[in-house]
């Protein structure tokens, strides 16, 4: 009963359109009001600050400030201009350098949109001169960019890592072995597309051209050389990764690249502040609602519930939980409320929870592009002045893709896992 | 007037926000270039950065409160006319602005009740009240600016 009441009113004051923070909280003070426990209402100021007071958490506000950085920049059009060089020839060049573009992008970001604004525009007309048509280009676009999702540096996944309390970095190795799975579906549908379509590549580049791509995007990778290199040879944490790499963001386009002054970098710093808050705001309330459903035994009583399933049908009920959820809600809030709640019983039924964040964080990923409420949807009708329906029925093919690659990552355990236990222990 | 002093709270959060975010940038990557260089520069560094995040957090939420930024899911808002559409925004803004005057009054608690206790934190010397205090204050300034929303809902058709 104390979970409907807490659900009902969030789910009532999110109808009215309050924003999300304050419908965790209405639903959090309500409960508690109701059906207790009886501990003080300022534990949950205790709770909502101790949410965000995290030594890890710090990564993600700096991840999404370089990523902002970026997206304004120079640096996603001279990482496409490199990988067009060198695969653009072939059947489905294109696209397939669109998909490896938008994986390159999401390891220098870790925030889903920001590929569909900075690379959209740069790769939309390219790809319809050449003969895809709109639907394809716009579908493939919106996908490939929920690789960033995925890709380390993942702001998503270390939000999950957070709430589940496990490695960020073995998750982070997870992410990249479920986004590789995606890349390669949405690979073998971009050519299998263009070859049923007869779309020819682009004039094939020698060397010379090649070479002077790659000199051009060598700052660019010098981005994720800083944070991989960083993380995984135990220089920096990834919290400090992050700074490093905003850092260099900054002075790379600002002073190198001169594509934002610095007028506009201030401008831009005080537009992310914004966004920061109003992300990690919801961090802090999800922690006090966390904090409640802990005392009230929630998360004991739904692994209670799904004791008797076997581990398919357990799986089978988080898919269709995250999905649903990735369809309706923000993506980062989803994992901030269902995490702590689903965590105990995927646990208990033997699911390794960094195999458990890759296929959380990908069934938010294809949230993001799957109506009615996929946010994606929203930011593409904006940079390809498109129609809602227009959009909604390019996905389609592309949910079913992602759809083949959840299933692989859901299932097939060993392909997400082998990264992480070679190289995380 | 109120407009305008709003204004000017605006451009000072927007400023102080974008402050903090540059200096938790700058301090994080200086403390771990010094330290794989094998010196410590300021071992509060990482709790300086808490902190600031912290009010960067709570304070800077005023900001999206105030260009009705924060993220909602907005199912409802383009099936009503104009006419239950203003009358939403003031509902909402009023529960908004009474959640946020809750949220204040314990967190004001909380933070009094740690000013009180006169712990001090290890790293950077000072109470841990101040980790603390960043809420009511966050949320004393999302009040302000959900009542000014739920005013020019009322007073402003638009």
């Amino acid at each position: 009963m104390p979970v409907f009441a807490l659900a009902g009113t969030a789910a009532l004051l999110l109808l009215l359109t309050l924003p999300v923070f304050l419908a965790l909280i209405g639903g959090t003070f309500l409960s508690h009001a109701v059906f207790g426990p009886p501990v003080p209402a300022m534990v949950f100021a205790q709770q909502m600050v101790q949410g965000v007071n995290k030594f890890a958490l710090l990564a993600v506000p700096l991840f999404i400030y370089a990523s902002a950085i970026i997206s304004r920049g120079e640096i996603g059009k001279r990482l496409l201009a490199l990988v067009e060089s060198f695969v653009g020839h072939i059947t489905g060049g294109m696209a397939l350098a669109t998909v490896v573009t938008c994986a390159l992008f999401g390891a220098l970001s870790g925030v889903g949109q920001a590929a569909i604004v900075s690379l959209g525009p740069l790769v939309f007309p390219v790809l319809l001169k050449q003969g895809y048509s709109r639907g394809f280009a716009m579908g493939l676009i919106l996908t490939a960019s929920t690789l960033a999702m995925l890709i380390p540096p993942s702001v998503a996944m270390i939000l999950y890592a957070l709430q589940a309390t496990s490695s960020v970095e073995s998750g982070f190795l997870a992410g990249l072995g479920a986004g590789l799975i995606l890349l390669t579906c949405l690979t073998v549908y971009a050519v299998a597309y263009a070859r049923r379509h007869r779309i020819p590549g682009s004039p094939r580049q020698g060397w010379a051209g090649r070479a002077t791509a790659l000199r051009g995007a060598g700052l660019a990778l010098g981005l994720p050389l800083i944070i991989f290199g960083g993380i995984y040879t135990g220089t920096f944490t990834p919290t400090e990764a992050a700074a490093g790499g905003c850092l260099y963001a900054i002075l790379v386009e600002v002073l190198i690249f001169r594509s934002l002054s610095l007028r506009e970098l201030w401008s831009l710093t005080q537009e992310t502040a914004g966004t920061i808050s109003a992300l990690l705001i919801i961090l802090a309330a999800g922690a006090a609602m966390s904090y409640l459903l802990t005392l009230q035994q929630v998360p004991q009583q739904v692994a209670g519930l799904l004791n008797d399933r076997s581990r398919f049908e357990i799986l089978l009920i988080v898919n269709l939980t995250f999905l649903l959820a990735g369809m309706v809600l923000d993506p980062n809030s989803a994992i901030i409320v269902l995490t702590p709640i689903v965590l105990p019983a995927a646990t208990a039924a033997g699911i390794d929870p960094v195999h458990f964040g890759a296929i959380v964080v990908l069934n938010i990923a294809i949230g993001m592009i799957t109506p009615p409420f996929g946010i994606n949807i929203f930011t593409a009708m904006v940079t390809f002045r498109a129609s809602y329906g227009e959009i909604v029925g390019a996905l389609r093919p592309f949910i079913l893709v992602a759809l083949i690659a959840l299933a692989l990552v859901t299932w097939g355990e060993a392909l997400v896992m082998w990264l992480p236990r070679v190289l995380a222990g | 007037m109120t407009g305008r002093m709003l204004d000017r709270l605006d451009w000072l959060v927007a400023g102080l926000a974008g402050a903090v975010l540059m200096a938790v940038t700058v301090l994080l990557t200086v403390n771990a270039g010094a330290r794989s260089l094998g010196m410590v520069l300021f071992s509060g560094g990482p709790t300086l950065a808490g902190l600031l995040i912290l009010w960067l957090t709570f304070v800077g939420a005023y900001i999206p409160a105030r260009r009705g930024a924060h993220i909602t899911v907005d199912m409802i808002g383009e099936h009503l006319s104009p006419g239950a559409m203003r009358a939403l925004r003031v509902v909402v803004a009023v529960v908004a602005a009474a959640l946020c005057v809750i949220c204040a009054r314990i967190g004001w608690t909380f933070a009094a009740f740690r000013f009180a206790s006169g712990q001090i934190d290890q790293m950077l010397f000072i109470p841990t009240g101040w980790f603390y205090a960043a809420l009511p204050v966050g949320f004393a300034l999302c009040t302000l600016a959900w009542l000014h929303a739920a005013a020019a809902a009322i007073w402003d058709p638009r």
